[in-house]
């Protein structure tokens, strides 16, 4: 039986008064590869703000696994780029770096295996030569893989990704998703992701979660690509329609 | 007079040794104020910390506990943000400009005494420095920037990205509010000596100038707190022997600097 890493038990999210989700119960799976989506402004954030811990639930409870008493899950987590501020001289190095940071001392420097960890990830994402290179000089494309190995140097037990295609052209849209379902079957990593962008995600997740107006649903992405679920969630008439292999969405208006 | 000797004088060495060790150490503070975009906290501090002086010379409780008590607030306003995201941060800068620059004028208004220590506070007067206020200044800004060094990797990952920082377990919170309280000390102790003006100018000036030609973090810290040295002892001289008050010449001083930067930005970066 697959181990449960998160749990939500009757969980309802939001800030101050306002409520945002209500009664979450569901729980997120070692392996699982899930993909959160839902209308912008639909609660896709909130959840993952508390699936990662820094958003309290309102109501109910979040379980996280514990290896072991000292040992709590560890997230790799990466944020919109563009949340992101370019102002800062920092070096694709420095950057990566800063994912070792909770591992070292609390006033410790970085050690040997510390930079030995971030140029082998940088190695594995296809961005070594860049490590000396200055984050805000990089293309979308690359400042999201460079968040990427930030989050990966960690050695994280589940990766959370925010939007990771926001911004991105075409090409290194599909670049990232190859790389980030290539992270799911190459290291077994559980990988959660937010994306407002159905069509870019259905082709690589397992399972999918959507949200909309305080409803939450988690299924089987074959269950959950039928056209009269995704109608509904969307409120408008969705058609799927498959291309060269591939599933591709398109919303129509009730009279087509 | 040359150099050499305006600094052989007893007050000009005090003045240089406070004005160094304040100019240095703002001076890399500011990197982190205008990498953040908080410029205005510190004009904001500054004047809380000011206002917080002239309630202690017009009721006759301690001026540097009253400005203390103030500052306190400020770093805990700035730093928590109680209005969430519905308003934008700059505006409760703002909010907290005005009021402490309208509350500290009704305050001396009532006390010629007051009058007098706030117009110094606002200038400042580097050359009437004490020997306790410079013994103050090197152990203050020696714990801080020992502090600073020791804390780097928390300090510039919350700055950078508080919010990946939280994920990874750091208190993005607590240091939030230690940096922020960092700040507010510093402000604290060098607007006694330094005045706003000159407090402001060595926050803002030196780390703008250096992150034009800039391209490495480290080298920004480096240069910015170069820029404010040689500011620093350039501005004091040149106001010895001009007979200039020396907060503004230092000021000026910084500006012209900033303007050789300027002017490099894209023929010579430093990477």
């Amino acid at each position: 039986m697959d181990e449960t890493l998160i749990e939500f038990k009757d969980a309802s999210l939001g800030y101050g008064p306002k409520e945002i989700l209500k009664n979450l119960n569901f729980r997120i799976y070692q392996n699982d590869f899930i993909g959160i989506v839902g209308p912008n402004g639909a609660g896709k954030t909130t959840l993952l703000r508390a699936i990662l811990g820094i958003l309290k639930p309102q109501k109910g409870e979040v379980i996280y696994k514990h290896f072991s008493p000292d040992s709590p899950l560890r997230f790799g987590y990466v944020p919109q780029i563009q949340t992101i501020d370019e102002i800062f001289p920092l070096s694709v190095y420095e950057i990566v770096l800063m994912g070792r940071y909770s591992q070292m001392g609390l006033i410790a420097k970085p050690q040997r295996l510390d930079r030995d960890r971030v140029f082998s990830v940088l190695k594995y994402l296809g961005i070594e030569p860049l490590a000396n290179k200055s984050y805000r000089e990089l293309s979308g494309g690359l400042r999201q893989r460079v968040l990427l190995a930030r989050a990966l140097v960690s050695e994280p037990n589940i990766l959370v990704l925010d939007e990771p295609t926001n911004d991105l052209d075409l090409a290194s849209e599909r670049i990232t998703m190859d790389l980030i379902k290539k992270l799911h079957i190459d290291k077994k990593l559980t990988i959660v992701m937010v994306s407002h962008l159905l069509n870019v995600i259905i082709n690589y997740v397992e399972k999918i979660a959507f949200i909309n107006s305080q409803e939450f649903k988690i299924s089987d992405i074959k269950e959950a690509l039928r056209e009269e679920n995704l109608s509904e969630v969307y409120g408008i008439k969705i058609k799927i329609g498959n291309l060269e292999g591939e599933k591709i969405i398109m919303a129509r208006p009730d009279n087509q | 007079m040359n150099m050499f000797s305006a600094f052989q004088i007893p007050f000009m060495q005090k003045a240089l040794v406070v004005s160094l060790i304040t100019g240095g150490f703002l001076s890399f503070l500011g990197v982190y104020i205008v990498l953040r975009r908080i410029v205005f906290v510190g004009i904001a501090l500054s004047q809380i910390t000011a206002c917080g002086f002239a309630l202690g010379f017009l009721s006759g409780i301690n001026p540097l506990l009253s400005s203390i008590i103030f500052t306190l607030i400020g770093v805990i306003l700035f730093s928590v943000q109680p209005t969430g995201k519905k308003v934008p941060q700059e505006s409760i800068i703002g909010l907290a400009y005005a009021l402490a620059a309208s509350l500290g004028i009704l305050f001396v208004a009532k006390s010629a005494q007051a009058e007098t220590n706030i117009l110094n506070l606002l200038s400042g007067n580097i050359l009437t420095v004490t020997n306790s206020q410079v013994y103050t200044a090197l152990t203050v800004f020696c714990l801080v920037a020992v502090f600073h060094f020791l804390f780097y990797k928390q300090f510039i990952f919350v700055s950078f990205d508080p919010e990946t920082a939280a994920t990874s377990g750091l208190n993005a919170k607590l240091w939030n509010f230690i940096f922020y309280l960092i700040v507010g000390i510093v402000i604290s102790t060098s607007i006694r000596t330094s005045g706003v003006i000159l407090t402001f100018g060595y926050m803002v000036i030196p780390a703008v100038s250096t992150l034009m030609v800039v391209r490495n973090l480290k080298k920004a810290f480096l240069l910015s707190v170069i820029l404010g040295l040689i500011a620093t002892f350039s501005g004091l001289y040149l106001s010895f022997v001009l007979d200039l008050p020396s907060g503004p010449t230092i000021v000026t001083v910084l500006c012209v600097l900033s303007g050789l930067c300027w002017l490099i930005k894209n023929k010579s970066p430093i990477d």
